[in-house]
């Protein structure tokens, strides 16, 4: 089709533009999973636009549909194959589609002022949806009439991408192809999403498929529903039972670690970040090692259900030595045990972690209020700890480790005061 | 007239308006996530509040599906009937509405009954403006801009976006009730069904 009978006659090339300024400004009001400059994150955000670029390119596609429909085309003898023609008639769709969506994912890396390539994964993703939704709203537009077609394609397309974000639980959502929960820093995007969103977008393209075969019967409308339902219902087997967000653990190959003992490990988008914290740690360690705290053999941003004990769990949320220490301080803590989460035995170790926290500041050399004093109960902290630190080395330690111990094991008091 | 009401679609009408009577019990006060690009976050829009498009959708679909050139030259009076037809179905939704909040089992069901008013009146309109293809089209474009653009920071939503109020602002229903009588208007003086 010759560019200016689009620009004559395409809904989508006049409404294109209007489009993408949407989707651009939808990309910048999303809450993004992570502020830091991590491209996963911020593809996946931008990414969350389909909800409104899929409904949007669906209504073109049924309305490019509703000419063929009206012409009663697709039905009579042509030279050229079906999908030559369905394909010239979305063109423009698609161009306008994946248009909003570039324009989307460019201005959420310009407003993050990151320069790298957005995710493949997301992006592939995200173009699927959007093309079989173009596709669908087409097949659609085809067999029923504009009047109904049109704001029929939007709505259910709209209905499909929105409703399951309103429902729980949480991973009903994961099948629409719209993650914007997707990642943290420490958390890659999960296959198993990816694959959820391609079986509903394989099972959309079938039911396209369904609707465009000829010669019609009104059973193929039962046939692409059926598609549709089956691809919905194998898309959320896939994904149930998973976590509040579609993520896994990142790959820890890609940390980047400064020597140690201990060693420092950050994600490469932290990499200025990581010649401080070494500074810090070897500042705080032997201090932390003379005052008889178990340090690990690294400190490390990777996250897993179940970390080695020689790693400390970290987060380097920026280049200030204070919080890095109180970073650091928390990754000198084991972790809480399996057992903290069910009911059968008390634990009583998240009550010794800001005991230990505050502790562990004080002896690192900081205003013993720059852990305290963002806390509820701050002046008892800092009362504890400065009765805490009047004690003998001896006493100090025995402390540290009634309350590391408290911290490992469920059913052990800890001796939150230490005239207890 | 049975004839007439077989091609104004009378059963798909009267089931589309069952339909969201069953949709408003089974969604109760269901939101879902929309962009408001004024606001700048996303906004909970209630799903009863866009499910009575689909009775406007049905309307639009049923004016238009009889033959307008044999009508135009028809004796009855088919621009009277076709204004009263739609009239008629807005008004059974808004008494399945009315029985909904009557019966106390769905909160927002005065809010789509009130909604499906305006969505009917914007459709006639919507005819005289755009034809009778794209005017649902406009009616789901005014609605999407309404939640995109009808609420800002400091103020619960402008004037014009009355399809976001709540059941008991009085200006909504006269907005509404506004739009209704417009689009009754438009559609008895002309239609371009019919010309």
């Amino acid at each position: 089709m010759a560019v200016q009978t689009i620009l004559r006659i395409s809904p989508a090339a006049w409404l294109g533009p209007i489009l993408a300024l949407v989707a651009m400004g939808y990309a910048r009001i999303i809450y993004p999973a992570t502020y830091d400059p991590y491209p996963l994150a911020l593809t996946s955000v931008a990414g969350w636009t389909v909800s409104v670029i899929g409904p949007t390119v669906a209504a073109f596609g049924a309305w490019e549909g509703g000419r063929l429909h009206r012409a009663g085309w697709w039905g009579l003898p042509h030279a050229r194959p079906a999908v030559v023609v369905a394909g010239a008639s979305l063109a423009p769709v698609l161009v306008a589609g994946l248009g909003a969506l570039g324009a989307a994912i460019a201005i959420r890396f310009a407003d993050a002022g990151v320069l790298a390539w957005p995710d493949l994964r997301v992006v592939g993703v995200e173009t699927c949806v959007v093309t079989a939704q173009a596709l669908l709203g087409f097949a659609i537009g085809l067999r029923l009439r504009p009047v109904v077609a049109v704001p029929a394609a939007f709505l259910l397309m709209f209905t499909w991408m929105a409703l399951p974000a309103a429902i729980l639980p949480v991973w009903l959502d994961f099948p629409t192809g719209a993650w914007a929960g997707c990642c943290a820093i420490d958390s890659d995007l999960a296959p198993r999403a990816v694959a959820s969103a391609i079986t509903v977008v394989v099972s959309f393209l079938l039911a396209a498929l369904a609707l465009l075969r000829q010669p019609f019967a009104r059973i193929q409308f039962g046939l692409a529903s059926l598609a549709a339902a089956l691809g919905i219902a194998t898309g959320l087997w896939l994904v149930r039972g998973m976590d509040s967000n579609p993520t896994v653990p990142r790959d820890p190959s890609v940390l980047v670690c400064a020597p140690g003992p201990p060693q420092v490990c950050v994600w490469p988008e932290h990499r200025s970040r990581l010649a401080t914290a070494a500074r810090v740690v070897a500042k705080v360690a032997p201090t932390w090692q003379a005052a008889g705290v178990p340090l690990p053999a690294r400190f490390s941003e990777e996250w897993s259900e179940v970390l080695p004990s020689s790693t400390g769990r970290v987060i380097i949320w920026s280049d200030n030595e204070e919080e890095i220490v109180l970073s650091l301080a928390r990754g000198v803590l084991p972790p809480v045990p399996p057992c903290a989460l069910k009911s059968e035995v008390p634990y009583f170790g998240f009550e010794s972690r800001d005991y230990v926290i505050a502790w562990l500041v004080d002896v690192a050399g900081l205003p013993p209020d720059r852990y305290a004093s963002t806390h509820v109960n701050g002046d008892e902290l800092l009362g504890t700890v400065a009765a805490v630190r009047a004690l003998p080395p001896e006493e100090q330690r025995a402390w540290l480790a009634g309350n590391l111990a408290a911290m490992r094991a469920c059913g052990v008091r800890p001796p939150l005061e230490p005239t207890q | 007239m049975t004839l007439w009401l077989r091609v104004r679609r009378v059963h798909a009408c009267v089931a589309v308006v069952c339909a969201l009577a069953v949709s408003l019990l089974l969604t109760g006060n269901l939101a879902l996530p929309i962009p408001s690009l004024r606001f700048g976050s996303t906004l909970a829009l209630p799903f009863a509040f866009l499910l009575p498009l689909a009775v406007a959708i049905i309307v639009a679909y049923a004016l238009g599906a009889g033959d307008p050139r044999a009508e135009a030259v028809a004796c009855r009076p088919m621009r009277l009937l076709d204004t009263a037809y739609a009239l008629a179905v807005a008004a059974l939704a808004l008494g399945a509405c009315g029985l909904l909040w009557v019966a106390d089992v769905s909160a927002p069901a005065p809010a789509a009954g009130r909604n499906t008013l305006g969505y009917v009146g914007l459709t006639l309109i919507g005819r005289r403006l755009v034809g009778p293809h794209a005017a649902p089209i406009l009616l789901v474009g005014f609605v999407l801009f309404t939640a995109m653009f009808g609420v800002r920071p400091g103020v619960e939503r402008d004037w014009w976006a009355w399809p976001l109020a709540d059941a008991s602002d009085s200006l909504s229903w006269l907005f509404a009730g506004a739009l209704l009588l417009l689009g009754a208007a438009v559609s008895l003086l002309r239609s371009d069904a019919y010309s």
